[in-house]
């Protein structure tokens, strides 16, 4: 199987250039992370982060023939030859496809992603009823992988001030949240031109999530409050 | 701050209600204007002299630039990263929208007092 894979370092190249690759032994049923890890007993020079192989640490995210993904989740049968690896779009490459994930983080902690009580703490714990909790569901599986963001039209134009989907849906997780009470200041926060409202419901995120998310969802319900909130 | 003055919420919903309003508008102007036995500068003049048709016809012009402005601005907004260009752009745009509107209200205004 043929591959042609984004490669980049820093230190020693000028430009970033797609290096070939031939792979011999595809057997049935193998990931493509299976065989990144093939090629890279080929060519130790290659870099990329992994480390679950299942689809839950979320640590190797890239674009796969155009379309970001987890490489640890992506059947090989599935791609078209040869298969073009590149690093997610429009983060800093660190090398190869290796990329920066702070700004990505950095949006994450803008939406300050913790519970925020202002009563008194109870003494055991702050009680949900299973409906209130059900509400979290399809927000709190995000593993952030970066996919998502990083297949944004409005990330790239603005990555340091629209906060990508990524970000917005845990927004979203703690505004909805029935224990959290700082409902008005997350809702505050957000209105502004960017933050949020560069969101143009282009639904790439939704297309690319490997946990089957749905952040534009998530962008809208957002927005449907606040509108409740100013009448 | 990067863009000052400009807000998140208030604009998102003046451009859907404004989306609202044209297309009741359209829809009410198609339906008008195809009751017209003949259709002449004299049948549109006095449709548009009548003061229902005159105030709507005037908030659809308010409609269609306000709605215009926002979609603009979320352009430059998305695609100008540069400030300074970014505001002369704006004061541009702004211009020739506010021009463009002030110029149809005042002809619908002096048929309404003719
Ligand atoms: S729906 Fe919004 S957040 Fe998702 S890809 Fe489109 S613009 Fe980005
Ligand atoms: S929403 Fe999906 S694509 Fe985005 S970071 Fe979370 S798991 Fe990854
Ligand atoms: S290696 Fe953990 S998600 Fe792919």
């Amino acid at each position: 199987m043929r591959f042609k894979i984004y490669r980049y370092n820093p230190e020693t190249d000028k430009e970033p250039y797609m290096k070939e690759y031939v792979l011999q032994d595809v057997r049935p049923g193998m990931m493509l992370l299976d065989a990144l890890l093939l090629l890279k007993e080929q060519d130790s020079t290659l870099g990329f982060r992994c480390s679950c192989r299942e689809g839950v640490c979320g640590s190797d995210g890239m674009n796969i023939n155009g379309t970001n993904g987890l490489a640890c989740i992506t059947p090989l049968s599935g791609l078209k030859e040869p298969v073009e690896v590149r690093p997610m779009p429009r983060l800093p490459v660190i090398r190869d496809l290796i990329v920066d994930m702070e700004p990505f983080y950095k949006q994450y902690r803008d939406v300050k992603p913790y519970l925020t009580v202002k009563d008194p703490l109870p003494e055991v714990e702050l009680k949900q009823s299973p409906e209130d909790r059900e509400k979290l569901d399809g927000m709190y599986e995000c593993i952030m992988c970066g996919c998502c963001t990083t297949s944004c039209p409005s990330f790239w134009w603005n990555p340091d001030k629209f906060l990508g989907p990524a970000a917005l849906l845990q927004a979203a997780r703690f505004i909805l949240d029935s224990r959290d009470q700082a409902t008005e200041e997350r809702l505050d926060a957000l209105d502004d031109p960017f933050k949020l409202f560069r969101c143009h419901t282009i639904m790439n995120c939704v297309q690319v999530c490997p946990k089957g998310l749905n952040p534009t969802k998530a962008i809208n319900d957002i927005k449907k409050i606040m509108v409740k909130k100013s009448l | 701050m990067s863009a000052p003055g400009l807000q998140g919420l208030r604009p998102w919903i003046v451009q859907r209600i404004s989306a609202a309003f044209i297309t009741l508008f359209v829809l009410y102007f198609t339906l008008a204007i195809s009751q017209f036995e003949t259709f002449d500068f004299a049948h549109w003049q006095g449709w548009l002299a009548t003061p229902v048709n005159n105030i709507a016809m005037a908030l659809f012009i308010v409609a269609v630039l306000w709605h215009a402005w926002i979609g603009v601005r979320d352009v430059i907004l998305d695609y100008v990263p540069p400030v300074v260009l970014r505001m002369f752009l704006y004061t541009f745009m702004m211009s020739v929208l506010l021009g463009s509107g002030l110029w149809g209200l005042r002809a619908l205004f002096k048929l309404h007092v003719a």
